[in-house]
Formats: structure tokens, sequence, C-alpha cells
């Protein structure tokens, strides 16, 4: 064979080769290349964007895994028309966003919402007009006591104790404080899920409950410091968490406590925000799989964002989340055989149950029950220079307020 | 007292920055006559500008200049090409229109900074004083405090020692008099907006360092350093200095007492609102109000 033959086969298969593992890495839907142009499908989400916190990651990226969809032939050939509305952090305006999304734009399905208000605000509208709703972050009690309303992420409850479980059971520690923003159905809830912990394994906890609208960190540190506890877990968003970590740092407590903190902390920026005194000081739960992590979906995740997502779109839990929220999504549209409106997405999303994948410790189920959390277990990362280092393989919540789901998986149909 | 000796401290450290905020405000407010409400929108872009510059790798003072610099000019084009036309337009209307430039301000910085996590770091944060055996305030925070002082007794010696000072006094007592015999008004305005920018400029380093790194956060900075210029009636430095240390040490205190610590970022409001109470039963107003005039 001629030397050039060789080589030329050589960059055809390795073209071939290339080619053949990007579509595999950007798959979406139908994954047929082909552009939808049929009627749009409606599907809403409402987000928490302007306030005192971004809280649109998710829906940024389930906005990407649907550009997807309609690239690769859409819903049988329809395209998804997915309409965005930032509730602003305010109940009414998310109240009003959700009968607009409902009732004027007639949704077929939410999904990839990500809200501290519009779960209290909507649960019952969902039910009522029989609206699914598949949000990728869930994050005050309201969001997982809904019937109609379901999360990927397993909510800062549970991370903030999987946080703290780690810590605690880790180091073998005596004492924790648990430190919380005052906002209706959050704060309260977080910390009680540490407390709940606590009192069932005898270890004091102090909670401090602080007012998010509060301005200075070093208040809170202060009374961090005065509860002198081994062990301390922040239950909020990561923009809170900075400026009580910068107090803490200025005050040292960093050496004097093992610090946990929730999902919200897993986010590239944050090992160089918190700055290098916390480098190797802090554990933090991940409710989802590592950013890093090569399964399948993880990988499907970086390249639909890269490919179609925005390049200032973060890449943290909750954009893994919503990504995942608009996949189940298609998956359950896909399936409908006939006509797809709300009755049938909304059938095709609840039965919708032993859904594998790759990004969570355990299959994910929507199912019959009055309220869901299918989420209730990750891992542990301990933040470093540049990047965060998984410590741990998937472990459960030890949360009492689990029980009732914990049940219901038990009888079988839902996770196996 | 061994237990709130640390929160008063802290609490003087941060209401040391809300005073030197309200001296900004009201330093405008007497030579102009408007409410800045985009004072804090411009410290968050000079806060924002700052960490850009540094996480560039320039070297810091470099990201200090910067930021100051960019409040401050921006401030200056507000002063001299936009508040003139608006001089004969109602004080209320005059105030609304600083509240859309800080709109403005806040959602570009939003929209280009967006809200990843950041944190703006000057080396007086390394050390600082301790008590009871531990750091209890950076040295920033004390730096905070000198400059909020520094800025008091500039601004007092600016209003009764200098030319530009006779000149603020003159249109704060009646703009169209004081035209008349020959103040340059706009010249003088602009001057004021100059220095408010300024200010807003510092105060938003320190809070960009001491709270949180978001322009949204910090354009509300404006709430409590408003508070502070109400205790000082629009008009008094000294008075408003105290105003914004009064806040800073009730809301810090208000940590000690579970039951209203989350409601602590009301303090400004409920603190602004008996003061100007207070002061309309003993007979004391706002500044003189001198628009009929303008």
């Amino acid at each position: 064979m001629k030397k050039s033959t060789i080589l030329g086969g050589a960059v055809a298969l390795t073209l071939g080769l290339a080619a053949s593992g990007a579509t595999a890495q950007d798959k979406c839907g139908m994954g047929n290349g082909k552009k939808a142009s049929g009627d749009p499908i409606q599907i809403g989400a409402i987000v928490g964007k302007t306030g005192p916190e971004d809280f649109s990651s998710s829906a940024r990226a389930a906005q990407a895994y649907f550009n997807c969809v309609n690239a690769n032939g859409g819903i049988n050939g329809r395209p998804i028309q997915y309409t965005v509305q930032d509730d602003t952090w305010n109940p009414e305006v998310a109240s009003q966003a959700a009968n607009k999304l409902v009732k004027d734009t007639k949704v077929v399905a939410m999904a990839g919402s990500s809200s501290f208000v519009e779960c209290g605000a909507n649960n019952d509208l969902y039910v009522k007009e029989g609206v699914a709703s598949v949000s990728g972050v869930g994050v005050p009690r309201a969001c997982f006591y809904g019937k109609n309303y379901i999360s990927f992420n397993s909510g800062p409850r549970q991370s903030t104790l999987g946080a703290a479980q780690y810590i605690t059971e880790t180091f073998k520690l005596k004492s924790l404080t648990c430190v919380a923003p005052g906002i209706p159905g959050f704060g309260d809830w977080v910390c009680g899920g540490v407390e709940s912990y606590g009192k069932a394994n005898n270890i004091p906890v102090k909670t401090v409950i602080f007012d998010p609208g509060q301005l200075d960190g070093n208040a809170i540190a202060l009374q961090v410091a005065a509860a002198k506890s081994e062990g301390v877990v922040l239950g909020m968003p990561r923009g809170m968490m900075l400026p009580i970590l910068t107090a803490a740092e200025q005050q040292d407590l960093g050496k004097s406590a093992k610090w946990g903190l929730p999902t919200s902390a897993y986010h590239a920026d944050m090992p160089k925000a918190v700055g290098k005194y916390w480098h190797d000081k802090l554990y933090v739960h991940m409710e989802l799989q590592p950013m890093d992590g090569t399964g399948p979906d993880n990988t499907n995740w970086k390249a639909v964002m890269d490919k179609f997502g925005d390049k200032k779109d973060p890449r943290d839990t909750f954009s893994q989340a919503g990504f995942l929220a608009a996949k189940v999504t298609t998956e359950a549209l896909l399936g409908i055989k006939g006509n797809v409106d709300r009755k049938s997405a909304y059938q095709a999303i609840v039965g919708t149950t032993k859904w594998k994948t790759d990004m969570m410790c355990a299959p994910w189920y929507f199912g019959p029950g009055e309220r869901h959390q299918p989420n209730h277990a990750g891992r542990a990362a301990l933040l470093q220079k540049g990047g965060f280092k998984t410590l741990t393989e998937c472990y459960q919540s030890k949360d009492s307020e689990l029980e009732d789901v914990l049940k219901l998986e038990a009888k079988g149909g839902l996770v196996n | 007292m061994e237990t709130l000796l640390p929160f008063i401290v802290v609490g003087i450290s941060v209401g040391a920055v809300y005073a030197l905020s309200g001296v900004g405000l009201v330093v405008l407010y007497r030579a102009s006559g408007v409410v800045n409400f985009a004072f804090g929108a411009l410290g968050g872009l000079a806060a924002m500008v700052c960490w850009q510059v540094i996480d560039l790798e320039y070297d810091d003072w470099m990201g200090w200049v910067a930021g100051v610099g960019v409040a401050t000019l921006l401030s200056w084009v507000y002063g001299r090409f936009i508040a003139p036309s608006l001089t004969h337009q109602d004080r209320v209307v005059r105030a609304m229109a600083t509240l859309g430039f800080a709109l403005m301000i806040m959602g570009i910085a939003q929209w280009y900074w967006g809200d990843d996590p950041r944190r703006l770091v000057l080396p007086t944060d390394s050390d600082g004083i301790e008590f009871d055996g531990r750091r209890l305030i950076s040295h920033t925070r004390v730096v905070a405090l000198l400059f909020a002082a520094g800025a008091t007794v500039g601004m007092l010696w600016l209003l009764a020692k200098t030319p530009l000072g006779l000149r603020m006094r003159a249109l704060q007592s009646n703009r169209v008099l004081a035209g008349l015999v020959g103040v340059r008004v706009k010249r003088t305005d602009t001057w004021a907006w100059t220095l408010a920018g300024l200010l807003a400029g510092i105060s938003g380093l320190f809070m960009g360092n001491m709270v949180r790194l978001n322009p949204t956060v910090l354009t509300f900075l404006v709430i409590p350093a408003m508070a502070a210029a109400m205790v000082g009636r629009m008009n008094s430095l000294t008075a408003t200095v105290v105003g914004g240390l009064v806040i800073g040490v009730i809301e810090s205190l208000l940590n000690l007492v579970p039951e209203v610590q989350r409601y602590g970022s009301a303090t400004a409001f409920v603190v602004a609102i008996s003061v100007v109470l207070w002061q309309q039963r003993h007979g004391i107003g706002l500044s003189r109000d001198n628009s009929h005039l303008e």
C-alpha cells in the first residue's frame, strides 16, 4: 500500500472519529441534525434573575439544551419555544409570570425554573391547571412540597445537612453552628435539617439566622466565633457566603472550626473568590456529579453548553440541574404517542420513573406522590487552589424529613 | 460590656462608610439641591472596575485609581451635561432623574459582570485590631473610619474657607441671587457633582471589600447613606457622620437579639423616620428649600 494512501486513510479515520465523537457529545432529543420547523411546543420557566442574587443558571442551561433539541429534529419535527420569566424575587411578580405562561402562552409544561419565591406562589396554580413543573433548582421548602412541582437538586436543606454530616462524621465534631438568611420558608427550614441531625446524634447545634439585607458579614462572624462550635455550615447562596467568609478570615476562624458549604459554593470561580486562606479548609457538598465528571450525560452537558449556550452561562451545579430538567422533559415529550398538549405532557412527565443519569447518585422519578424529592444523596468535595477535589462517593442525607419519601420509594416502582 | 464591645466596634467601622457616603450626598444636596440616588450605583461601579483592573493583573493602585476615577468621571458627566438641563424642573423630578441614572449604571454593570463570585481584596485586609486574643476588625475598617473623618473635616474646611465653598453656600442660600451676583452656577454645581463622585468611588471600594462585590447590592448602599444624611437634615455634615455611625452600631447590636436580628436592615429606615419625626416635633426642618427661587 502506498504511503500516501495509508496517510489519507488515517486522516479520514481521525476526522471520522472526531466527527462522530462531537455528535455523540452534544446529542439532544432526536439527534438527527435536522432543524425543527413545525408548530412550536410552548414550555416555560420562572427564575429569580434580578434581585439579591442571579438565579437563572438553571434556565440558561435548559435554554441551551432546547436549542440543541431544536437543531436536532425538535419534538418529532416541532420546535420547542422556551419562554423564561424573571420573578425579581417577588412572589407577586412570580404569580403574574406563571399566570401569563400558563393561561396566555399556554405552556404544555414548565422546565428549568429556579426561584426563591415561585414555588410558594404557584404550586396551587400548577395543580389547578394540570401543569407539571420540572424545575432545575428548588430552593425553599415549598419547592419540595408541591404535587406538580419537582426539582433535580436535593435542595439547600439536604445540601447544608450533607456538608454538616461530612465534617461532623469525618472529623468527629462535637458541636455545630448553622448560619442561614432569614428568608421566609428558607433559613429556619435549612438549619432545621442540621438541628434535627444534631438532636438525633446528640450534637448541640447553634443556629444563626441573619437579615439577608444586612450588609456586613463581620457581625455574623462574631456570632459564629461566640458560639465556639467545632463545625460551621453556611446554608445560603454563594454571594451571601463571601462577606461572611471574608469576615471569618479576618477573625481567623478557619483554624478554630471545620467549615462546610452546600452545593451553591460548587462554582468554578469560588476558589479564586474566597482566596488562598480558605484553600483546603472548605468542605462542599455536591448535589450532582462533579463538573469534571466523565459520564455520558455530564460530558453531553458540557458539550451542549459550549455549542448552544452562552460563554457567560455559569457552569455549576444549577446549570447541570437545568440541563437535566430540559432533558427529562424532552424525553417525556418524545415518548408521547399522538398530540402533544398539556394533558399528554403532564401524563408523560409525571409517569417518568427509574430515569437513570450518571449526573445523579440514584435514578430520578416524578411519580404520583403528594410531594417530590427524588434527589437526596450527594458527594463531598474539598475546595482547593484552582478547583475542587472530590472526597467521597455518594452518601445519603440523614434528614428525618425524608421519612415519607423513603417510605414511598421502598414500595418499589419509582427507583427500581 | 465585653459582649457588646466587639459588636460596637464592628458597627462603627461599617457605620463609617455609611457616614462617608452620607457626606457625599449632603455636599451635593447643599450645593445643587439634588438628592443623588445614583450614589450607591457609582460606588458599585467603582468597586467592579477596581476589581477588573486588579484581576487583569495590573498593580493594585491602578485599580483603585481606575475605580474612583470612573465614578468621579461619570458623576462629572452627569453634573456637567445632564443635571443643568433639569435645573428648572421640580426637585422630585431631579431626584428621580438620578434614580434613572442609578438603574442604568446598575443594569449595565450587572449585565457586564454578572453574578459570579468575586472578592475585592485590599492590602489593609491582612492585618487588624485584636480583641480578647483574636482579630476583631481589619485595618481596612480603620482606614474607612479615618477616611470618613477626613472627608468630613475636608468638606467642612472646603465649605467654610475656600472660594468654591463660598460659592456652594451662596447657591444653597439662593441660586437666583447667587447667579445675579456673579456666581458661576453651572461650574459650581459641576464641582459638587465631581466631589460627590469622588466620595462615591471611595465608599464603593470600601463597601466592595467589606460587603459583597456585586453591583446590585452596592447600589442599595445608598439607603443607609440616605438615612444618615436625613439625620443631618441634608445639611449638617457632623450630624450626618453621627447618623451613619449610629445606624452602623444599631445594625450590629441587633445581631445580639435573635428575635429582631433578621430585620436588622430596617435600622436605617427606623432611625431616619424617628429622627425626622423628632426634628419636626422640635421645629427643626430640612435644609432650606430654595427651589421656588430657582
